[in-house]
């Protein structure tokens, strides 16, 4: 006789059955047989589990899945697509590590006034020109000239120089420079600039003793129509000779704020 | 015509020198070793052909300077009359002696930053 219990089932459920031609037949075999078989429900005691080749794929749907269950690690790495998270549905930005979010991740334009911090910008965020319109000329020395009334500097011509549209009317513009001036006899030297080869505007004079050598700087605001234009600077003396030293560098610059 | 010099320029003299001559001009410029003239819009334009001989017979003279006068004043050779004519032209009272600028002047006058 080798009749043996079930090992799938056990406890109340663990029936016993024959295995021989020359078993005993009990009627517990079947009595406990139908009791495991009515609570069979593949937990512990209760028959084999059921093995993942056991369920025909596509079958389990979300309701057999107790909520709150799935783990990180059930899921496989790079598998949650953008359509699998609702809109709106990362609301905390402890869920975005820091120094991940790279330019190309801001939509163009996307980036408003209010999200700058007040006074976050510093200098070397703005691009060089991103504030003014400026152009300078060195201007050649030495020369010199005599001429008692305006003429122009050779070299001192800055062409093309465009001035912005702001849409608030004429705009704005400095003309500036720094010389460095040698005057031959005791006399007043007469600075001055002109737009398009238009007279000249005078703008400054500097007087200096007879030999001496002065450095004359200065600026005047101007303005003008919108578009490209062409400076000049001129100068005149009273006495003498007027020179341009070419001990030290000499300019001419234009200059316009855009905001 | 464009006239080029390397040697000593003193333009308001030079200025004097050619209208002297007859080589009519209101004022002069330079620009390094070009020397040129205006038009009535203040415009460059070159000089004359005829300034080319007033331009090479120039000599450019300047002012004596203070050293030059000091050193002069303390030589024991100097009378007590040039002493007192010293005085008066660095006092303004008579005006100061010329003398030519010297080459090695000019040359250090005509250095630029940008050589």
């Amino acid at each position: 006789m080798t009749r043996q219990n079930a090992v799938n089932f056990s406890g109340a459920l663990q029936f016993p059955y024959a295995n021989a031609p020359t078993d005993l037949f009990k009627k517990e075999d079947v009595q406990i047989l139908a009791q495991a078989t009515d609570g069979h429900d593949h937990s512990s005691g209760k028959g084999l589990m059921i093995p993942g080749t056991a369920i025909q794929p596509e079958t389990i749907s979300h309701i057999q899945i107790q909520n709150g269950s799935i783990w990180t690690e059930d899921l496989a790495d790079n598998i949650i697509t953008s359509a699998k998270l609702a809109d709106g549905a990362v609301t905390r930005y402890a869920q975005i590590a820091n120094n991940v979010i790279l330019t190309q991740h801001i939509a163009d334009g996307q980036v408003t006034s209010a999200k700058i911090q007040d006074g976050g910008v510093g200098s070397v965020d703005i691009a060089s020109q991103a504030c003014h319109y400026q152009n300078y000329v060195g201007l050649t020395a030495p020369q010199s000239t005599t001429s008692s009334t305006f003429v122009q500097i050779p070299t001192s011509q800055i062409s093309a120089y465009v001035l912005p549209s702001l849409g608030v009317g004429p705009q704005a513009t400095w003309v500036n420079w720094t010389l460095s001036l040698t005057f031959s006899a005791t006399a007043s030297a007469s600075i001055a600039w002109n737009m398009d080869g238009g007279g000249f505007n005078s703008a400054w004079y500097y007087t200096g003793a007879a030999g001496t050598t002065i450095t004359a700087s200065g600026w005047m605001i101007t303005s003008g129509a919108v578009g490209s234009h062409t400076y000049a600077m001129g100068w005149a003396i009273s006495a003498g000779t007027l020179s341009l030293s070419g001990v030290t560098y000499n300019t001419f610059g234009v200059w316009t704020p855009i905001r | 015509m464009s006239i080029t010099t390397t040697k000593p320029v003193s333009l308001h003299q030079l200025e004097g020198e050619l209208n002297a001559a007859g080589v009519t001009v209101t004022a002069l410029g330079m620009l390094q070793d070009t020397i040129f003239s205006y038009d009535a819009q203040g415009e460059v334009v070159d000089l004359p052909a005829a300034a080319q001989a007033v331009v090479d017979a120039h000599v450019a003279m300047r002012d004596k300077t203070d050293a030059e006068y000091a050193a002069e004043f303390q030589d024991s050779a100097t009378t007590p009359a040039r002493k007192q004519q010293i005085r008066d032209q660095q006092n303004g009272l008579e005006p100061r002696e010329q003398v030519p600028i010297t080459q090695a002047e000019w040359d250090e006058q005509q250095k630029s930053v940008d050589a």
